[in-house]
């Protein structure tokens, strides 16, 4: 232990220290990077993985609506047309159909009212908390996409880790914002509410 | 939906009554037993003023000190009888009455309410060690153990003691043992309204806090929520990112800071197999009669209010709300 502590205190042992210990705070800067980014894909992933659940449960519950009137099975072909290509959809053509399937499910939600027997069934009670559950899962994953993406984009943009961050190759990611048809829709609610 | 202190108190006025004799009794024996033994040491002391023989100094130091051990042994005996009375009859009556005139919320046949208080009972180590939020412990004690289900949920609840042995070295040098607190308070245990795999803790936002350290040793991850005075409060931590968010709604963290707020002690949480684990800190005696106080109107309104702080989280955090896929 002496002759280390001796060596430590010459000019070569203190370049040295003072070489690991950068090569240590560097290693540990891009770790943190790393770790955040595979958060961030993670919830990407995990977003990608509930919408086609939410497809699934949406396309039985148009069978299920389609089961009581072969007239409505408009809807359940929209559906499965949307589903058969979503995995080989870019990402922007995937937010998209997200979008498209949000405007079928409120269709559903009215062509369900038509039918009381089905609104009582233990098949539709069943099939509403399954998309409720995902459709709260969804949100998760995507509060947890973007608290992580702030996270990263935070250590990206400060300082010193901006500067490792962009030498190391780190971009940053876009967050998930409301659509201009949702932001429009709160508008209209608060107008009727007299905001 | 619970009826208030004054709605049920008649119903318990008989027990009421009946315990207050029960401490009027008990307090009556214990002055005399005080009495009695003044009245031994007494006679002890003026025998060696008047220097009597050591026979006679010595057989009235004895009968003064053994008398004195069945006094305080029969003295005792009567503030654990009026303790049990209290418990049995007003706390249990308490509950009973509570749990009659419960007004349950229309359209809701499936909702059930029940609820039993055993006084003597606790809530077992194993579902202690499952929530993960208290270190080792190698004694427990509790009491005040009541059970339930309010509409669809089923609770537990107890006070807890929980206690470490732990070895130092005296100032010889000598190995010795001594017990360490570890937790002392109430816990409290829901079926929680979503499933969930993972395990979510929310500890006491502090920099050398014990249990994050602990929980980090597990390899469990710390994140930041998006509610800033949450996050002051409490550091969340978990197995699962996204699944903590699916736990903790922002309406969620609403209430849990009201009941933070409300909570008569430091309090941390754990989800942990679709159950929640809510642990409170504190010293007090929280389901038990006052043997030295009279007015038991006043303590009974007290323990009342206790009950109601935790029989309320079913509602203010709609544990009741099954909208979601639970199994």
């Amino acid at each position: 232990m002496e002759p280390i502590i001796q060596f430590l205190l010459t000019p070569a042992g203190m370049i040295l220290a003072a070489i690991v210990l950068v090569v240590l705070i560097i290693g540990g800067i891009y770790n943190r990077f790393v770790s955040l980014r595979n958060r961030v894909e993670e919830a990407f992933r995990a977003i990608d993985a509930y919408l086609e659940q939410r497809f699934d449960q949406l396309t039985k519950l148009a069978d299920a609506v389609a089961s009581y009137n072969e007239h409505e099975r408009k809807t359940h072909t929209e559906l499965a047309k949307i589903r058969s290509g979503y995995r080989t959809m870019s990402p922007d053509e995937k937010i998209a159909a997200a979008n498209e399937v949000e405007g079928l499910e409120s269709r559903m939600r009215v062509q369900v009212e038509r039918y009381p027997e089905l609104k009582a069934s233990e098949i539709y009670k069943d099939l509403t908390k399954a998309i409720t559950d995902i459709e709260e899962k969804l949100s998760a994953s995507r509060r947890s996409y973007n608290a992580n993406v702030y996270k990263f984009n935070t250590k990206l943009g400060q300082f010193p880790t901006n500067i490792l961050g962009s030498i190391m190759g780190f971009k940053k990611a876009e967050m998930f914002k409301a659509t201009e048809e949702k932001r429009q829709d709160i508008d209209l609610r608060g107008r009727l509410r007299g905001e | 939906m619970f009826p208030s202190f004054e709605t049920i108190l008649p119903s318990l006025q008989p027990a009421l009554k009946e315990s207050q004799q029960f401490r009027k009794k008990a307090q009556r024996k214990l002055l005399r037993n005080v009495l009695i033994g003044l009245v031994l040491w007494g006679l002890f002391f003026l025998s060696l003023l008047f220097n009597q023989s050591s026979m006679v100094v010595g057989s009235l130091l004895a009968v003064a000190f053994f008398g004195m051990c069945v006094l305080l042994g029969l003295s005792l005996r009567g503030v654990m009888e009026f303790r049990r009375n209290y418990s049995h009859r007003l706390v249990g009556g308490l509950i009973t009455s509570l749990f009659k005139n419960i007004t349950p919320p229309p359209e809701e046949s499936d909702y059930e309410y029940r609820a039993s208080f055993q006084p003597g009972r606790r809530i077992g180590s194993l579902n202690i060690r499952r929530s993960k939020l208290v270190g080792d412990f190698t004694h427990m004690s509790g009491e005040d153990y009541t059970s339930g289900k309010i509409g669809l949920t089923t609770f537990e609840f107890s006070e807890i003691d929980l206690k470490r042995e732990v070895e130092y070295k005296d100032n010889d040098g000598k190995k010795r043992k001594k017990m360490k607190k570890v937790f002392k308070g109430i816990v409290f245990i829901a079926d929680f309204h979503k499933d969930f795999r993972g395990q979510t803790f929310l500890v006491r936002k502090q920099l050398l806090g014990k249990d994050k350290w602990r929980l980090r040793m597990d390899g469990i991850m710390t994140i930041d929520m998006e509610d800033m005075e949450f996050n002051k409060t409490f550091q969340t931590m978990t197995t699962n990112d996204i699944e903590a968010r699916y736990i903790l709604s922002s309406n969620l963290m609403d209430k849990i800071m009201e009941f933070n707020r409300r909570a008569k002690g430091p309090i941390k949480i754990a989800f942990v197999r679709s159950k929640m684990y809510l642990f409170t800190e504190t010293n007090k005696n929280h389901f038990d009669g006052k043997f030295f106080e009279n007015n038991d109107e006043k303590t009974l309104e007290q323990i009342y209010n206790d009950f109601r702080l935790y029989f309320d989280i079913i509602e203010e955090f709609t544990l009741n709300r099954r909208i979601w896929s639970k199994k």
